[in-house]
């Protein structure tokens, strides 16, 4: 933790910053699987409309299911980036393995684990895709 | 705090780059550092928007860091005309399991946890045994154990029977702090 003290017209003013070393830069598992969902899905676009494709390398497939385990085997939800990065970008759908706080695994797909607000809740967190810019 | 009850404000700050844009939400939470042995009681986001807004994903996340699942999230716009309620709980389900647990004790924690859970097994979905098994594989690949020891692998099973794995990767910066100059 830093503090930096900032005089200005002889008043001094006295800040803290927060430097968190909670590797922030980290590329989660979850999301990096994201990158091989869309190119498998561009590459069913292409193969479409071209003779000439790729597709073999990388064969059009949706994702069904995904989970996230640490080294003892416990699975976890994927972080909330990748929650989003799922939600945001058509993959709502996949199922996640998830162990919950008793050690029990069920599934649940991956829009589910970024809820609405119930009631007068006009926008989801998704929907913010469906805005057109003014 | 102490048994005051005080109120805490923070607003968003975006900038070129939104990847490094800061939501009102941890703008706020920073600021409890300042104080001892913090209870959050209530967390209220607004917006000068004509609808309510949530907080978005992350924030949810990184509130239940800081406060229980049952804590209530008033989400109101600007001329809190129209206001919704919602737990952590409610809007972030399944949280991370170690959540609570600091960095020297997490594999104490996870170690006695892992002992505990139910098998992943084809019963859970056609295929999981293989793709639970396969991702366990690339585990040490998330190498830099000493920036964090717990390791995490993901793996994804595609309607063609493909598995795609990878790890996480690591990286030491501070990006994930905030400077309030």
């Amino acid at each position: 933790m830093l503090c930096l003290i900032i005089c200005i017209e002889n008043v001094s003013c006295f800040f803290f910053a927060f430097l968190l070393i909670e590797y922030g830069n980290t590329l989660d598992p979850v999301s990096q699987l994201v990158v091989g969902m869309e190119r498998r899905r561009v590459q069913a676009m292409q193969s479409e409309h071209s003779e000439q494709s790729d597709s073999q390398a990388f064969p059009p497939a949706l994702p069904k299911v995904l989970l996230m385990l640490d080294q003892f085997g416990v699975c976890h939800a994927p972080y909330a980036q990748a929650r989003s990065i799922l939600t945001e970008h058509s993959y709502g759908h996949v199922l996640c393995v998830v162990h919950d706080t008793f050690g029990q695994v069920s599934l649940h797909t991956a829009s589910s684990l970024v809820p609405a607000p119930s009631g007068d809740f006009p926008l989801t967190h998704a929907d913010f895709l469906k805005i057109e810019e003014d | 705090m102490g048994g005051e009850t005080i109120l805490i404000h923070g607003t968003n700050g975006e900038q070129g780059y939104i990847g490094g844009a800061i939501c009102a939400e941890r703008a706020a939470l920073l600021q409890l550092g300042h104080h001892k042995d913090p209870k959050i009681k209530k967390v209220i986001v607004t917006t000068d928007s004509e609808s309510p807004i949530a907080p978005g994903v992350l924030c949810r996340e990184y509130l239940l860091s800081h406060a229980s699942p049952d804590t209530v999230v008033v989400m109101a716009n600007g001329e809190s005309t129209r206001v919704s309620r919602a737990t952590l709980q409610e809007l972030y389900p399944c949280q991370y399991i170690y959540r609570y647990q600091r960095r020297k004790d997490v594999l104490c924690y996870a170690t006695d946890f892992a002992s505990n859970t139910s098998p992943v097994t084809n019963d859970v979905y056609p295929g999981a045994e293989e793709l639970f098994r396969r991702t366990l594989a690339v585990i040490p690949f998330d190498g830099h154990t000493s920036l964090h020891p717990l390791q995490l692998a993901a793996g994804v099973l595609y309607s063609n029977g493909d598995v795609e794995v990878t790890w996480m990767l690591k990286a030491l910066g501070n990006s994930g702090g905030v400077c309030c100059v």
